[in-house]
């Protein structure tokens, strides 16, 4: 289906919708074309990939659309992703999410729709494929690399949780989302006296909730890395309360923090294609638990609470201003190699620096706050010596 | 003359203000402001031999409030105290009888200190109070006016629901952040290709819920006044997903909503009011639609974030002409009163008419029960905020 003369790139979006994943996709496209590459997007992640229909004739427009100029500058400012996105996996398919067209030849309970994908993006004719996703989309871009597929990968996550990468997109806008909504919600603590207590998306790495504590959002913060006590917890912010002139203290909460002795908390049982379940409902119990321990460390008197989840809050809306130009640089750094041939890898930012690295280190480690280096475990909060030198994001970086 | 002033109930953006444009337009006309910090409790907690308690008044004057406006919130606080309902555990220890502690202690029967609230008001030579609340701080108003205290009351909330008067301060910037908010979602949710359902404060008032959704052109608006048919909501919230090029659909509903034959999802343990929290029914729509439809959904309590924050223009406009209706009724040695909006003109009407009656959305006239959507037509006539 060709009809360049250099070639066909396809990008797709996988996971979260996290805001930079449309800068991202028009970085890519005005850069390709103007090199003469032709650019397809596919929908809904690897969804559409599954779904395509190899026939000219067949309705495809819910599977891939041809990007241009046009397009990709319309959406190029929002939020979201425009191609949209979806958790499919496809070496991985539930019997019922099996495309109709290929129920009769898969018909498992579970399904590798693999070759599938493959012949897909032959049908396409596209030479070079940009998924943009964490680290469960990632991974299936490395399976498609090991077939033989040439892969270049952009990653995104809000949690900033993709190993061989001090960043992510989409994880600065959560943290000014994060600091901006805490701030506000000061008038609200302070008006009532309480603890003001907010949960952050982050899954299973602590990054969402200590970066806005280090900013200032935060007296506390309460990490997936390290089980917390809450008695201890209780005290501190008690005391922080105390010196408040305003009286109110503030502890951020990643989903994923557990107390000690306890486990992470889910909102239900589900899975999915990638065999993780929701997370959620920590920051109310332990909401509830400062409330009821606030009189042993507040000279017997209760201390209430205002308890926020931020959820999808924190990615939603327009991105911010790191988010906005690293895409861009994500974009043409994915363009460079392209052009140069060199596939199988993952653009980064490494020690402060663009850069990339064989796309397979996303698979190899689980990336989350070192503990003994960044994090407190007396005060609850991060732990910071000297910037000098640092990388911008301080402890998402794996410089020692 | 002077004049105390204290804030009580939920904080909202316009409260500052209304403080500040009190206190400005009070020092000019060569009257004493005292703010009055907690709500009603710092009268039941000060104590004159305490000075440790003395903070909880305080003297305001034009350098203080400067810049308070700009703020959200309330600079002097706020409770849910209700000094005439004090429970056993909330008395203060020196209004404690010395002789019984372990009688008292068990008697678990309401207290009512509004003689020691009269006397700290005489005391600090208040000549009249301006509380400013929502219908339950208010009532407590309403009952020291009918002990003979001068009180001119100013109307806030955020739900909009005090009776008697159009507008209540707040209601504004709870309208637009929620606007704002659900706008944003819309990234998030159409990325997805899902069925957002936004939880919004608004107690038994399903106004918030009614007026975000149509200014922010949500699908569907499930208020607390009409119990809803989930297996209705999914039918129409997929037809609006399938019409969405965009391929997802929006809902908001109000935080008191239930659905037909349910009941109100309330938690937690009554406050001094005996009012309960409400919350929890979007999570509960959410799961309903998911088993119904098939389709992954996003649940999103908007929650405090509608509150919190600097207050919108109207909020600031509203606050600041509250005050002045309230001092020239002070200036003219009327009381008993509250001001208020009605009909879209500022006035003001006794503050009895308060617990007279419950403001609700006016369903016949804004809603389509069939449909779960704002129905608004004809506004010619209409207030700014339709009723």
């Amino acid at each position: 289906m060709s009809n360049s003369n250099v070639g066909v790139i396809a990008i797709l979006t996988g996971g979260g919708d996290v805001p930079g994943l449309n800068p991202a996709i028009r970085a890519i496209t005005i850069r390709a074309l103007r090199e003469g590459f032709k650019v397809i997007g596919l929908r809904r992640g690897w969804g559409g990939a599954i779904e395509i229909i190899r026939d000219k004739e067949a309705d495809n427009s819910m599977n891939f659309v041809t990007l241009t100029e046009e397009i990709v500058n319309k959406a190029g400012r929002t939020g979201g992703t425009f191609l949209h996105s979806s958790r499919t996996r496809p070496s991985h398919v539930a019997k019922a999410d099996v495309p109709f067209h290929l129920q009769d030849e898969y018909n498992d309970e579970y399904n590798d729709l693999t070759p599938e994908v493959i012949k897909n993006l032959e049908w396409l004719g596209v030479d070079f494929l940009i998924p943009i996703g964490g680290d469960d989309t990632l991974s299936y871009g490395v399976r498609l690399y090991k077939e033989g597929v040439k892969v270049v990968a952009i990653p995104k996550t809000m949690d900033n949780d993709v190993p061989g990468t001090d960043y992510c997109i989409g994880f600065s806008t959560c943290v000014t989302r994060t600091i901006e909504m805490t701030n506000r919600l000061r008038t609200s603590a302070g008006s009532h006296e309480r603890f003001l207590i907010l949960e952050v998306f982050g899954r299973y790495a602590g990054f969402t909730a200590m970066l806005p504590t280090m900013a200032g959002a935060a007296n506390r913060c309460v990490i997936p890395e390290y089980k917390f006590d809450i008695d201890q917890l209780t005290r501190l912010l008690v005391e922080d309360r105390a010196i408040n002139p305003s009286r109110y203290s503030v502890v951020l909460v990643s989903e994923g923090a557990m107390f000690q002795g306890g486990e992470m908390v889910f909102q239900d049982e589900e899975r999915d294609a990638y065999g993780h379940m929701k997370l959620g409902g920590i920051g109310d119990l332990l909401s509830a638990k400062l409330k009821e321990l606030s009189p042993k460390y507040n000279n017997g008197r209760r201390i209430n609470t205002i308890y926020q989840k931020l959820s999808y809050l924190v990615r939603s809306g327009d991105p911010d201003a790191i988010d906005s130009i690293v895409p861009m640089a994500f974009g043409n750094l994915a363009l460079d190699l392209i052009l140069r041939g060199n596939h199988g890898r993952l653009v980064v930012l490494k020690n402060g620096r663009y850069d990339n690295m064989p796309v397979d280190v996303v698979t190899s480690t689980s990336k989350v706050v070192d503990v003994a280096k960044h994090y407190n475990t007396e005060r609850l909060r991060p732990l910071y010596k000297s910037f000098e030198m640092k990388p911008l994001f301080l402890m998402t970086s794996e410089l020692e | 003359m002077k004049i105390g002033i204290l804030t009580g109930g939920g904080d909202v953006p316009g409260l500052n203000p209304c403080i500040k444009a009190v206190v400005n337009r009070a020092n000019d006309e060569g009257h004493e402001v005292i703010g009055i910090r907690r709500g009603w409790g710092g009268l039941l907690w000060y104590n004159e031999n305490d000075p440790e308690t003395h903070h909880l008044m305080m003297p305001l004057d034009k350098q203080r409030v400067r810049t308070v406006d700009r703020t959200g919130g309330t600079f002097l606080h706020t409770s849910r105290t209700n000094p005439g309902k004090v429970r056993a555990h909330e008395v203060p220890e020196f209004l404690k009888d010395p002789d019984h502690p372990e009688a008292e202690a068990a008697d678990m029967r309401l207290r009512d200190f509004t003689p020691h609230v009269i006397h700290n008001l005489e005391l600090l030579g208040i000549d009249v109070l301006i509380p400013i609340g929502g219908d339950d701080t208010l009532s407590y108003g309403e009952r020291l006016h009918s002990e003979g205290v001068p009180v001119v009351a100013i109307p806030k909330t955020m739900d909009n629901d005090v009776y008697g008067t159009d507008y209540c301060i707040g209601f504004s910037t709870a309208v637009t952040r929620s606007v704002q908010i659900l706008n944003q979602l819309r990234t998030s949710t159409g990325s997805h290709e899902r069925i957002a359902v936004i939880e919004l404060f608004g107690r038994n008032s399903g106004e918030t819920s009614l007026i975000s959704s149509y200014l922010a052109g949500v699908d569907r608006s499930i208020i607390s006044e009409v119990p809803f048919d989930p297996e209705r909501l999914a039918d129409l919230v997929m037809k609006d997903k399938q019409a969405n090029p965009s391929n997802y659909a929006m809902v908001t509903i109000s935080e008191g909503a239930h659905m037909i034959g349910e009941k109100v999802v309330e938690y937690g343990e009554a406050d001094a009011y005996g009012h309960r929290k409400l919350g929890g029914i979007g999570e509960i729509t959410g799961q309903a639609l998911k088993r119904l439809t098939g389709q992954n959904i996003i649940t999103q309590r908007v929650a405090y974030l509608m509150r919190s924050g600097a207050p919108d223009a109207l909020d600031l406009m509203v606050g600041s002409n509250y005050a002045h209706l309230a001092m020239d009724l002070i200036n003219s040695k009327v009381s008993g009163r509250m001001v208020a909006l009605r009909d879209g003109t500022y006035t003001h009407i006794p503050m009895s008419t308060v617990a007279n009656g419950v403001k609700r959305v006016d369903v016949d006239e804004l809603y389509d029960r069939d449909q779960y959507q704002p129905k608004i037509r004809t506004v010619v006539g209409k207030p700014m905020f339709l009723y």
